[in-house]
């Protein structure tokens, strides 16, 4: 365990869990991760927004030489997704079975999966990842 | 129905229902042909000819918060006016810390609620089911989810292996929009050491023939025996009926004995493709009949759990099923949405290969 997975996880669950952000009151404009004050007017009136987790897939990578605990996972995709709301969020793209098929502009949904496994006694991590609409 | 004397006020029910199944598969044929075994003759004893398998990063908790998330596509309510949610299952991720609180996080419904995760082999989530009634039957909650999920294990090598698969089944619970009325309940227990795993153990461990007669078919056929006698119905009486599945023979030779025949059973019968999803399996079946079932119709589906006991629920539908039976994905989207594992990547998949 090289970080405090617990403190990080209870953390940030709501925003992984549930694709949290805020919205804010003015321009609105949509946040992901959250913000306190909008880049655009200054102000700090944002509302909670849950976010559909329907978007399209901007660009995306693959990783074979992965990091301890996600051996099992090699090669591991990431990608920067839009989502319908405008927001671009960068996350692990599931359910890749023929890489051929990730073209840049395919639609993408998020599901909620396991992200991290810390070992066999530690905490298990959990959120969302895009999977391709393929 | 003597049930429903009383006024539309009591009656409790269904209000969404929501199934998940992973999309890999593995076949029958290709587990016989790692182990030498004669696969179509498998197949054909056991009626399954092939069988879900989880993704690397799927498990019971993923696996119950994606077919709750369709269960709430259905059933249109907001998730703050849940107040219980229940994980029945016998594959938890964690001996110690509750899938339950996951879920119930995963889709806004916390923090007034209350959560637990059941046991009872496979009919655990029809016991969180008859909870969720109860709480709802008696106002101290508005709505209740009750979820079945496994991601079941059997030993390599093992006549489980054939069949052990994986699946998740949510229902929204409670009083208001029902889209079927559950008519009564009712429930068969008693000890018969058919089938169990020891606290540590990988694999489950069962008593080989004596899971049938007097542990499957004495208790299934006595749950509903008993709730048809409870409620006054007759098996002629009933036009749609759900089984536990542990293989895709058990469940007709019990429809069989029940005397209702086998085309109402039929549409249940999701253990021949995605193999038995132990927790899910009779839910499933459940679900796939309200999918295509028309108001007015009497569905009855009853669970099985080793150890042993049987939960006989009976249902009629109502006209709210077509107003909602399209805002999710059904469950024969998730039978024929697949790709073919070999043998190698499923032990991959079931972590039968040890990294440490
Ligand atoms: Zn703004």
């Amino acid at each position: 365990m090289s970080r405090n997975l617990v403190a990080e996880n209870w953390r940030l669950e709501r925003s992984r869990y549930l694709l949290v952000g805020n919205k804010c009151t003015e321009c609105e404009k949509y946040y992901f991760p959250n913000v306190q004050i909008c880049t655009d007017c200054n102000i700090s009136k944002l509302d909670e927004y849950v976010f559909s987790g329907k978007g399209k897939l901007i660009e995306w990578t693959k990783i074979y030489e992965v990091a301890k605990g996600f051996e099992l996972f090699a090669p591991l995709y990431y990608g920067i997704i839009e989502l319908e709301e405008g927001v671009r969020v960068a996350a692990q793209i599931t359910e890749v079975t023929d890489d051929t098929k990730l073209i840049p502009g395919i639609k993408t949904q998020m599901v909620f999966r396991k992200l991290f496994e810390d070992g066999s006694q530690g905490v298990l991590t959990y959120g969302f990842k895009a999977e391709p609409q393929i | 129905m003597e049930q429903n004397k009383d006024t539309s006020l009591t009656k409790v029910g269904i209000l969404g229902y929501g199934v998940y199944i992973p999309k890999y598969r593995i076949s029958v044929n290709e587990i016989a042909n790692t182990w030498s075994d004669d696969g179509p003759l498998m197949s054909k004893s056991i009626n399954v000819t092939e069988k879900a398998v989880p993704a690397l990063d799927e498990d019971t908790i993923t696996i119950s918060v994606m077919a709750v998330r369709n269960s709430l596509l259905r059933a249109n309510i907001s998730p703050v006016d849940i107040g219980a949610i229940y994980v029945g299952s016998e594959s938890h991720p964690y001996a110690v810390k509750p899938s339950a609180v996951t879920v119930a996080e995963a889709i806004g419904a916390t923090p007034v609620m209350t959560a637990s995760d059941l046991e009872f082999a496979c009919k655990a989530g029809t016991a969180g089911m008859q909870m969720c009634f109860g709480l709802a039957k008696s106002d101290e909650i508005k709505y209740g989810i009750a979820i079945g999920t496994d991601t079941a294990q059997g030993r390599p090598g093992d006549q489980l292996e054939y069949t052990a698969g994986a699946g998740g089944c949510a229902f929204v619970l409670g009083k208001g929009k029902l889209i079927a009325e559950l008519e009564g309940m009712y429930s068969y227990t008693s000890d018969t050491p058919d089938f169990w795993r020891r606290e540590g153990a990988t694999y489950p461990s069962h008593a080989g023939r004596f899971t049938g007669e007097p542990s499957y078919f004495k208790h299934t056929l006595s749950a509903a025996q008993g709730l048809m006698q409870k409620i006054g119905i007759k098996a002629s009486d009933v036009d749609r009926l759900s089984l536990h599945q542990p293989n895709g023979r058990f469940p007709i030779s019990a429809a069989k004995k029940l005397g209702i025949p086998y085309e109402k059973l039929e549409d249940a019968l999701c253990v021949v493709k995605v193999g038995n999803t132990y927790s899910a399996a009779s839910m499933i079946g459940l679900a796939r009949h309200l999918d295509k079932a028309k108001p007015g119709e009497r569905i009855m589906c009853v669970s099985y759990g080793s150890g042993a006991g049987s939960d006989a629920f009976s249902f009629v539908v109502t006209d709210e099923i077509e107003e909602v039976r399209n805002n999710a994905p059904d469950t024969d989207y998730y039978i024929n949405k697949k790709e073919m594992l070999n043998y190698a990547i499923y032990a991959k998949h079931r972590r039968k290969i040890k990294m440490d």
